[in-house]
């Protein structure tokens, strides 16, 4: 019986950390293991480039008009990537729609992948 | 198998009792829902209903930026869910890379233009201050009438009725509206909204300053975050079952059922194609697949093509968005045109002959030729349109 207790218990917990992931800032959570710390849980945003910093990009999504501005800090560490080629933080461009996975560090949100979408022009629309 | 003249003659009766009661079927009047809902879904719609016309105050969430107390307080002409006489206060600014900005920080791209007490005897304002060197533009309340249907239709019908670079020469080159996660939009003057149900929660926070679990941060005032003590409820202010039913209300909201047409009418729909308004307030669009059977393969008279168009520096005001320029604007849907008091995004006409007048861009050839028409193929047309 204590070990159905100890099972139960430990779903509960696992259930618990999963739910605040998720809700902790909107954005989806793509991998996480519970043995990690939480600052390794990986999320994705998708969103278009307001402006580039030395050490970032500003990236604007939301929803409806509600919108919302998220500071993505990048480092050495980041993979960034336009039509499969690599590519560095000071080529990306303002207006550029990108999808990035990262993770919360006490540096803020610090980025691994930048992917650069194709632009709808691209697409003909 | 055989049947006898009497199971023939009791068939026949049935079959002509159920086509009389579907021919028979009132059609929905403004504020009435879809036909064909299930219990269940009407229940909600009901429900809905009732959050809709749910007034806030600041001790309930409302605020502490806002532009109106409850949703039914805009959307109430002549009905729930109809249009309002309240005119709100967009702006951007196009900056030096050619980005439209929106102002985020600043609280934009919506201005609200009210605040609570607790914030006006905490900061001394009356409304939220917009940046000096913003563009700005006014926006009417548009009826919401049928827009689950216009939910239902499939990007891919938006994206063939698109023809962006006027391939096919007509002088109208449509696009595809983008949010800036890069997805289709299709709701709001700019078609910058790709969801109805994105459409339905982002307005909680926007025009009610009410915090719902996906839109849950108040955002700023001037730059500033919200002063201690004006924003006394914790967020979200709404729940979310409570989200889920305002959006069933609108999603399951029926457009209204144009009026039969007279001889004049049926005239005026011809001209209406041949002048070229058709070619972007396209009659009709026919919904996808749906898991609520009353969207599911719908023809909806919606006369709008949900796509961006030109419309010249006549009616240009600030662009929004990844896509909308100053001068692009969504081709309105006409769907309920008869209930509107004002017309066109900002409310400038007051008539639907001064909105046709003020048409230009893609709009122009339409509207030269509407100036063309003899009086009574004017009075025609009119007469068409006052029938929607």
């Amino acid at each position: 019986m204590s070990e159905v207790f100890r099972l139960a218990q430990a779903f509960i917990l696992a259930s618990a950390f999963f739910v605040c992931a998720t809700t902790a800032d909107g954005n989806v959570p793509v991998a996480m293991s519970a043995a990690q710390p939480a600052s390794s849980v990986t999320h994705t945003l998708t969103g278009t480039i307001r402006r580039a910093h030395e050490d970032g990009i500003e990236v604007i999504n939301g929803v409806q008009l509600a919108l919302k501005l998220t500071y993505i800090t990048v480092d050495a560490d980041t993979e960034i990537h336009r039509e499969d080629e690599s590519i560095s933080l000071r080529e990306l461009r303002v207006g550029e729609l990108v999808t990035v996975t990262y993770h919360t560090t006490e540096r803020g949100k610090m980025a691994t992948h930048i992917t650069v979408q194709p632009s709808p022009a691209s697409r003909g629309t | 198998m055989n049947m006898n003249a009497e199971t023939v003659r009791k068939l026949a009766l049935v079959v002509g009792v159920v086509f009389l009661a579907s021919a028979c079927e009132k059609p929905p009047e403004p504020g009435d829902p879809l036909p064909g809902l299930t219990s269940e879904q009407l229940r909600k719609f009901e429900q809905g209903r009732e959050v809709f016309n749910r007034v806030f105050t600041q001790e309930t969430g409302l605020g502490p930026l806002f532009n109106a107390d409850s949703c039914v307080e805009c959307h109430e002409d002549p009905v729930v869910g109809g249009s309002g006489d309240e005119v709100e206060l967009h702006a951007t600014r196009l900056d030096e890379n050619g980005f439209c900005d929106p102002l985020i920080e600043s609280g934009g791209p919506v201005f609200q233009l009210e605040v609570t007490a607790l914030l006006n005897d905490a900061l001394d304002i009356d409304s939220e201050p917009v940046p000096d060197n913003a563009d700005r533009a006014r926006r009417t309340t548009p009826d919401i009438f049928g827009f689950g249907l216009l939910d239902a239709v499939p990007d891919a019908t938006l994206l063939d009725l698109a023809d962006p670079n006027d391939a096919d020469g007509d002088g109208i080159s449509g696009r595809v509206g983008r949010d800036f996660s890069g997805r289709i939009g299709r709701f709001g003057r700019k078609a910058l909204v790709a969801t109805l149900q994105e459409f339905n929660e982002g307005a909680f926070q926007i025009e009610q300053g009410v915090t719902t679990p996906n839109v849950a941060e108040e955002g700023t005032v001037g730059d500033q975050p919200i002063p201690d003590g004006v924003d006394p409820l914790p967020e979200p202010e709404i729940d979310a079952d409570s989200v889920r039913l305002v959006d069933a209300f609108v999603r399951f909201l029926a457009p209204p059922a144009p009026l039969e047409l007279s001889s004049a009418g049926r005239h005026g729909r011809r001209i209406f194609s041949d002048i070229g308004c058709a070619a972007c307030h396209v009659p009709s669009l026919r919904t996808g697949a749906n898991e609520v059977a009353a969207l599911a393969y719908k023809e909806v008279q919606a006369y709008t093509d949900l796509l961006l168009h030109d419309m010249g520096s006549e009616l240009a005001d600030i662009c929004l968005g990844p896509a909308a320029t100053r001068s692009e604007f969504r081709t309105e849907p006409l769907m309920g045109l008869r209930l509107s008091q004002v017309f066109l995004h900002d409310g400038r006409a007051d008539s639907i002959e001064a909105a046709i007048i003020a048409h230009g861009g893609e709009g122009a050839a339409s509207r030269e030729a509407f100036l063309k028409l003899a009086p009574e193929e004017r009075d025609a047309l009119l007469a068409f349109l006052r029938s929607l």
